[in-house]
């Protein structure tokens, strides 16, 4: 019994966790967010085909997870829309640096800042 | 050197020589070997004139901050409902997505001064009575109706306005476009800052720092009142041959300890700063006495008048600052009175918006006429701009607290489309009306660079391995402002 009791104790306290992990979007994560696309911004301003791949690499993978915790929240479909976006925009700016055109992909990244900004009009908490 | 007494003779016979050749050359002797010492130093001229990205109409700017944040509905953003709905508590349907600093109690409920509103100019352009001067050069200005930013505080909202960061240590748009287009008057600060009153504008100088760019771009600020630059003329026991020897000595020392401190850019500012105070003692006497304007100019700009003489003779120096190519005059509004020190109207907005809109409202319409008269409207562009504007609901019973979410800027001269409005706050003056048309402090940035033929994304510098521009990672031209 007092086995049972434990395992259930265990396992309220990792719901309870996982409940405050799904409330709040984690701000380490934001912040790694804006460290790489301000680095992926001055990669591209400075044709660095590699650090902007990876940088860019880096960034669609985080997009996703944040797509991810959005849908899974609910109830926030401009959310979940502005982080698929976010993530085209990615995919774009990947496409653009692997055919050499800088130009275009400096543009297509400070769309994606601008992106970021209107999300944080949303849910930023300030 | 083998000995102390060695280093002396030979110091004694190099200062000798300096003497010597100052008394041999006319115009100072040191001059055109100091040309050929800069380029054995290697140092580079970070101030020479360079063309822009493409043509511009723009040649300068005068930045003209309203500090303290007007409020747009009380001077350009006419709201019939806003009216309609005064007195009654905000609609909750007007505040979604915003957070709000003021709560509960009479600081909710909507609120209007005792205004008056007029369609002006060809454009229709609303003004309300508080500017009757300025509403009759309603066809000079391009309207920014969906204005926004961050609005926490003056001082970080009005560092975000200069430097596009809430920190410091980024430069100001002026030390930019300095860095970008060099200087076109050598004999003048590229960059100046002006303003009433006593005290330096709130916020300081990291609003015209250059930040991480080379220290030469930053702004000089000139003082209020009738002795802008001190310690301008040279001492009456200094004959001006021995002061030019002993700036050219100055230059020399200073030269040979920057080729063992190449990346110095504080040293490179001095040597500049020394060489410009020289000629700035001939130039800049004449560049800012408004007493050689004529009495109808001065009467322009509402010089002699107690309300606006102060600000006045301030726009009518950043005039002539500009006829003479300084590029960027950033010209902060200071207190209209012992009472009423800016523009931020938490409480008694009609004496605070009264007083404010008196100082400011025939000088800058005066400067828009002249600059015009005078075939300067063109190549200049005039920008009124805030830290944020002011909210819809009160505050204090009788004032309005800070809105970062919908206020109203504008620009006028320099290439923009003049009539137009661009942009809108929702129908109580509250937030921007359609956020795709939002202009935020990046986007105002990008446009001013835009208008002086600048490509935002190509001004860029290279600081501890990471390509910075002045409009962060953000940005965007509001074309539809551009003729």
């Amino acid at each position: 019994m007092r086995k049972i009791s434990l395992i259930a104790g265990i396992l309220i306290l990792f719901a309870g966790s996982v409940w405050a992990a799904v409330a709040e979007l984690d701000s380490d994560l934001m912040q790694a967010v804006e460290d790489v696309n301000k680095s992926m911004a001055s990669n591209i301003a400075l044709k660095d085909k590699k650090g902007s791949l990876s940088d860019a690499t880096e960034l669609g993978g985080m997009f996703a997870e944040i797509e991810h915790f959005y849908v899974s929240k609910g109830d926030a479909d401009d959310a979940v829309k502005l982080s698929r976006k976010s993530r085209e925009l990615v995919a774009d700016i990947l496409k653009s640096v692997n055919g050499g055109d800088f130009d275009h992909a400096i543009n297509l990244a400070t769309d994606l800042s601008r992106t970021c900004k209107s999300c944080h009009n949303f849910y930023k908490k300030s | 050197m083998k000995s102390r007494r060695e280093f002396l003779h030979k110091a004694g016979l190099g200062l000798g020589a300096l003497g010597v050749s100052s008394l041999a050359l006319p115009g100072g002797g040191l001059l055109s070997y100091a040309n050929a010492a800069d380029l054995a130093a290697g140092i580079d001229d970070p101030l020479a004139p360079k063309k822009p990205h493409f043509p511009g109409k723009a040649k300068s700017v005068i930045w003209l901050h309203m500090d303290g944040a007007p409020s747009h509905l009380d001077l350009f953003d006419y709201k019939p409902e806003l009216i309609r709905l005064a007195g009654t508590p905000t609609p909750d349907s007007f505040t979604q997505g915003i957070q709000l600093a003021t709560r509960g109690g009479d600081s909710n409920k909507l609120f209007i001064s005792k205004r008056e509103w007029k369609q002006h100019g060809q454009s229709g352009a609303w003004f309300s009575d508080l500017l009757p001067n300025l509403a009759q050069r309603a066809d000079d200005i391009a309207f920014i109706k969906s204005s926004v930013t961050v609005g926490a505080t003056h001082n970080i909202s009005i560092l975000k306005l200069n430097t596009g960061d809430l920190v410091p240590g980024r430069p100001s748009l002026g030390a930019w476009v300095q860095y970008a287009l060099g200087s076109a008057n050598r004999d003048l600060p590229s960059y100046v800052v002006l303003y009433n009153g006593k005290n330096e504008p709130q916020g300081g100088s990291v609003n015209w720092s250059s930040g991480f760019l080379p220290a030469v771009y930053q702004g000089t600020a000139f003082l209020p009142g009738d002795q802008p630059i001190h310690n301008l003329s040279r001492p009456e026991l200094i004959a001006a041959a021995a002061q030019r020897s002993e700036l050219d000595l100055l230059k020399q020392l200073n030269q040979h300890h920057a080729t063992r401190y190449k990346g110095d850019s504080e040293l490179k500012a001095r040597i500049e700063a020394y060489e410009l105070a020289y000629r700035m003692q001939s130039t800049a006497p004449e560049a800012v006495d408004v007493n050689k304007e004529t009495a109808a100019t001065r009467a322009l700009y509402g010089i002699g008048d107690k309300d606006t003489n102060d600000y006045g003779t301030v726009l009518l120096r950043a005039r002539r600052l500009v006829e003479r190519g300084v590029r960027f005059v950033q010209v902060v509004s200071g207190p209209a009175n012992e009472e009423v020190r800016n523009w931020d109207g938490h409480s008694d907005l009609e004496k605070n918006h009264g007083a404010m809109a008196r100082m400011v409202d025939k000088p800058v319409a005066g400067l828009l006429a002249d600059l015009k008269s005078r075939g300067l409207l063109e190549s200049t562009l005039v920008v009124w701009t805030s830290e944020f504007g002011r909210t819809s609901f009160g505050e204090s019973g009788d004032g309005r607290d800070h809105n970062p979410w919908g206020y109203t800027q504008w620009m006028a001269g320099g290439g923009v489309k003049a009539g137009l409005t661009y942009g809108e706050t929702d129908a109580i003056g509250l937030q921007v009306a359609d956020k795709e048309k939002a202009v935020d402090t990046y986007d105002l940035h990008a446009t001013v660079l835009a208008l002086l033929g600048l490509d935002h994304l190509k001004v860029t510098y290279l600081n501890a391995g990471r390509s910075e521009r002045p409009t962060v990672v953000y940005g965007k031209v509001v074309k539809e402002l551009i003729a």
